[in-house]
């Protein structure tokens, strides 16, 4: 009966090991499944990550069909017969879909990713926490763009920094822009710097890869945007 | 003579804080250690991608914590033990209501999250089951990804030394039975490593994935219990494994299981069975939904298990009367999930099972997580007591950040006092020797099936409601699964082989699982998260059982001993 | 022809390798490095549905910009060289622009008209975006318009060009 199978090709750093797969449909179906079931009925040596399989921890990032996409979010609907799986664009694999981050989390520690506080302010387990109305300017810009998981899905879908030129890249930029804009933050002036610099916003060529690509529907595009035009003076 | 070993010569690594898991826990312990004593050398040692593993990172619904004035500490308290059923260790308890305002406080100022406010700007807190003050701190429904994410970004400001994919395997003691570090395997090469450690923390979280229908990420297989149990250490409370009342069901995808959060039943959802009733009306008339997770859990059990439940095994849950604008607008994530595959929550009931959430057990601590071995640290859900009988939802990342917080001073003010001890060679050898074992050997059973296997026997016989014939049946069977265990044979090379990690994970699961059967069995009550068919009152005194191994090995005999539960602050019949 | 001629011709022959060669590299890297489709049914499903699949178009816009940039530059290195030929003799200009009106260089301009007015375009809209901050389905609706203006342009353009091959 047709569509009670599903085909896999999975790019596998062994090029003598097997890449095309065939495992049956489950419903609903996940690539985390398929990449599953591969693993359990055919191939227990296949390289893949994963986690807390409901799209919190970021980690099962892999391209499907040359989409940067959360393997554990990504239905396979009915009408699919076949799928390919590669690993993650612009970052080295370490085996098979098993990616080493480590570029991702240089770009996002290059702007400083941490909340530095003003030296006036108290910190610590006695100090008060910020009394910030949710409706304030700085929230509405701040709260669409919290909740990134670093699950590189933008870097990887990002025309730039996939392609392994010298950019920040989307996340890291997402990031700057969200403590740029919080007033409990010190260090604006410093990131402003970073993003600014040859590697930084400069080099997004408005391919829309991240946007579209965000799992958590996070819009770094648009930081992008607010930082370019944060660099000519005012926060705006 | 030329080494006859057939594991590769493991690197030596000293540090003076080795912490095992990069969770809540994990994390702010080296916040606090390395806070209290910038110079200290930490290292953090994590089977998954630091900060992105563990499931601090899934927390939905929030963290309990007295914040506003007409709440107290008090109550809080009151809440924990009345959830607990009075089992909790009430040093402990006390210690997780007392600091987690505390560490609020630090998580915003000093770590850089923002949690949801109210319109005056402070604030905001959301009702949760089994509480008596709306005090759950919460970033939408997706709360614990801004703790990790901030958390995870302090590391960058901290610069503790972070072996991502590395496994830790076994606790080892010097030649005089003193701790001196532990044995790691490094999953992407495949070599192991000696770690020797002034002071180990161990805070890798709970081991509920060994249930079939499981809510927690795949690295919670119960590490860290089996670490320290190996090592000799004495576990209590180990039968309390809670069962969320309201896990996903999506047929066979690895899906199944994810929790839909609390605040849905905080937030006025409703519980149906297949025949439409309002079920909750038979088990707790006067809370309704709103009832603690046992409760809830075991009324859903019961339910389906007396065919009122639908056809996939489940019940359903209905909060689409608040209308979906604002349904989407409250609980985005869980909407989401839900449209995921294939339902609407914002739209109509959805299907849920119990799910196997939170393992109260764990190791003995004291409240500055320190255990009877000098110079290790428990923190988190490996640890024991805190929760008793039944953990409060939102009491789960208050436990993980207070006591992970407390470890990191502790082990601040540990580490410059103990000195750097060499591991015994035969214990590395004996630690190696069991987690080579399965590549080594060439014929063996597969250990996917044996994880499969574990997760039915479990389900079924040490689930939600307990028998003494099933629990007899379950220990017999664990004692052949731990026997397999030992024979499993994984094909393929050492580097990032998930095979092997599965039959590494899969021997913690068993050692733990055997723990949970021989309490489960010794406790004839019905308390909080345990209950049994067969004994189904609840005794006026609690007692807990403390376990440890004997000297036959971690698959041994299992020596015990009953403790009555010290009401140091409150007693049951005290007016709150 | 004469060997003047016969030089431009093979200087613009290079060009055109040039052109091609770097599609080549452009669209190769893409399938390897990015996070781009492979060029495949899952492309053009992805391309039909409106929204974000859609918003898809603009890395290829992207390719697109890359390449006809290169494509530009080439040109004009060779355009300046062949202009500058006035500089040298009158009539070895006229002689080297005759090939201008020949058939197979009017088809070419065609082409270099076409990548003239979407280089353009889609830089005027990259300035868009910035300046009237374009978000994901805007910048999309003004690739659309760019692709239009491209091509009522470029068929306008190709008229007056091509006239005189069917005249």
């Amino acid at each position: 009966m047709p569509g009670e199978d599903v085909r896999v090709s999975v790019t596998r750093s062994d090029p003598d090991a097997p890449a095309e797969f065939t495992v049956p449909r489950i419903r609903p179906m996940m690539v985390l499944d398929a990449l599953l079931a591969i693993q359990r009925t055919h191939d227990p040596a296949i390289g893949f990550r994963f986690s807390c399989r409901v799209g919190m921890c970021g980690t099962c990032t892999v391209r499907v069909d040359g989409r940067s996409v959360l393997a554990c979010q990504t239905e396979i609907d009915e009408d699919t017969e076949h799928i390919r799986v590669d690993p993650l664009a612009g970052l080295p694999v370490l085996r098979d879909l098993v990616v080493d981050t480590a570029p991702f989390w240089r770009a996002w520690a290059a702007v400083t990713p941490y909340l530095v506080p003003g030296e006036d302010q108290e910190v610590g387990m006695d100090a008060e926490p910020a009394v910030i109305p949710p409706d304030s300017a700085e929230r509405e810009t701040i709260d669409p763009s919290l909740d990134c998981i670093g699950c590189a899905a933008c870097f990887s879908s990002c025309g730039i920094a996939s392609a392994r030129r010298d950019f920040l890249g989307p996340a890291a930029l997402n990031r700057a822009m969200v403590l740029v804009a919080d007033s409990r933050d010190a260090a604006g002036a410093h990131r402003m710097d970073v993003v600014g610099a040859g590697s930084g916003v400069d080099r997004c060529h408005y391919i829309y890869g991240c946007t579209a690509a965000c799992p958590k529907g996070l819009d770094p595009a648009r930081a992008i945007r607010r930082l370019r035009r944060g660099r000519f003076g005012g926060k705006d | 003579m030329g080494r006859t070993e057939f594991w590769p010569e493991p690197d030596v690594l000293d540090t003076d804080v080795a912490v095992v898991g990069s969770g809540g826990a994990g994390l702010m312990c080296v916040l606090h250690a390395l806070t209290a004593r910038p110079d200290l050398d930490v290292t953090v040692v994590s089977k998954g991608a630091v900060g992105r593993s563990g499931c601090t990172r899934m927390v939905q619904g929030g963290f309990n914590a007295v914040l506003d004035p007409a709440d107290s500490v008090e109550r809080h308290f009151r809440d924990t033990l009345d959830g607990g059923k009075f089992l909790n260790d009430q040093a402990l308890a006390w210690t997780l209501v007392h600091d987690a305002p505390r560490v609020i406080n630090e998580l915003e100022t000093r770590v850089g999250c923002f949690f949801d406010r109210g319109p005056d700007g402070r604030i905001h807190q959301k009702a949760f089951a089994g509480q008596s003050f709306d005090r759950t701190v919460h970033r939408g429904d997706l709360t614990g990804i801004e703790i990790m994410g901030r958390l995870r970004d302090q590391m960058f400001r901290l610069g503790p030394r972070e072996l991502e994919d590395v496994r830790a395997l076994d606790l080892l003691h010097d030649e005089h039975g003193q701790l001196a570090g532990l044995t790691a395997l490094n999953v992407r090469t495949g070599r192991p490593l000696v770690l020797r450690a002034r002071v180990v923390v161990v805070a890798t979280g709970g081991s509920a994935t060994m249930y079939r229908v499981a809510a927690p990420a795949r690295e919670k297989t119960g590490d860290g219990v089996a670490m320290c149990w190996r090592a000799g250490l004495p576990l209590r409370d180990m039968e309390m494994l809670q069962f969320h009342p309201t896990g996903l069901l999506a047929g066979n995808a690895r899906m199944t299981g994810a929790v839909l959060e609390e605040g849905l039943r905080g937030a006025g959802a409703h519980l149906y069975n297949a025949a439409g009733e309002r079920y909750m009306a038979r088990y707790d008339p006067e809370r309704m939904e709103r009832s603690t997770r046992d409760v809830v859990a075991r009324a859903g059990y019961l339910e389906i298990a007396a065919g009122r439940g639908t056809e996939e095994g489940g019940v359903l849950i209905d909060i689409s009367h608040l209308g979906v604008a604002e349904v989407e607008r409250r609980f985005p994530g869980m909407v989401a999930r839900t449209r995921q595959i294939g339902q609407d929550l914002a739209r109509g009931p959805v299907r849920v099972s119990p799910t196997a959430h939170f393992h109260m057990g764990g190791v003995l601590i004291d409240v500055d997580c320190r255990t009877e071995l000098d110079g290790l640290l428990v923190a988190g859900e490996d640890s024991g007591g805190t929760h008793g009988a039944n953990r409060l939802g939102g009491n789960g990342v208050a436990e993980s950040t207070v006591f992970g917080a407390r470890a990191g001073d502790t082990a601040a003010l540990l580490a410059p006092e103990r000195e750097l001890r060499d591991p015994a060679a035969d214990e590395v050898a004996a630690s190696l020797g069991r987690a080579y074992g399965p590549l080594a050997r060439t014929e063996g059973p597969w250990p996917f099936d044996l994880t499969t296997r574990l997760k039915e026997l479990m389900w079924r016989s040490v689930g939600v409601v307990r028998d003494a014939a099933g629990l007899a049946e379950a220990d017999k069977e664990l004692d052949a699964l731990a026997e397999d265990v030992q024979r499993v044979a994984v094909p393929g090379p050492p580097e990032v082989n998930y095979a092997w990690q599965e039959a590494l994970d899969l021997a913690n699961q068993v050692i733990v699982a055997r723990t949970i059967a021989h309490a489960a069995a010794w406790r004839t009550e019905t308390r909080g998260a345990h209950a049994r068919a067969d004994c189904p009152d609840t005794e006026a005194a609690p007692r807990y059982l403390v376990q440890r191994r004997g000297a036959d090995g971690p698959y041994g005999g299992i020596t015990s001993e009953v403790r009555a539960v010290e009401f140091s602050r409150l007693a049951p019949e005290d007016q709150p | 022809m004469t060997l003047p001629q016969f030089l431009f011709f093979c200087a613009f022959a290079v060009v055109a390798l040039v052109i091609i060669a770097f599609g080549v590299v452009v669209v190769r890297t893409a399938r390897l490095d990015d996070g781009g489709p492979f060029v495949s049914r899952a492309l053009v499903a992805r391309l039909a549905r409106p929204g974000r699949d859609r918003a898809e178009l603009q890395r290829w816009a992207f390719y697109l910009h890359r390449v006809s940039g290169v494509g530009l530059f080439v040109f004009l290195c060779l355009h300046v060289g062949d202009v500058s030929l006035y500089v040298i003799s009158k009539d070895l200009y006229d002689e080297v622009h005759h090939v201008y009106g020949s058939v197979p260089m009017r088809i070419a301009e065609v082409g270099l008209l076409f990548g003239l007015l979407f280089h353009t375009f889609n830089g005027l809209r990259l300035v868009a975006v910035d300046v009237a901050d374009l978000g994901l389905a805007a910048s999309t609706r003004a690739l659309y318009g760019v692709l239009a203006a491209t091509v009522a342009c470029g068929l306008a353009g190709s008229v007056f060009i091509l006239g005189p091959v069917f005249a």
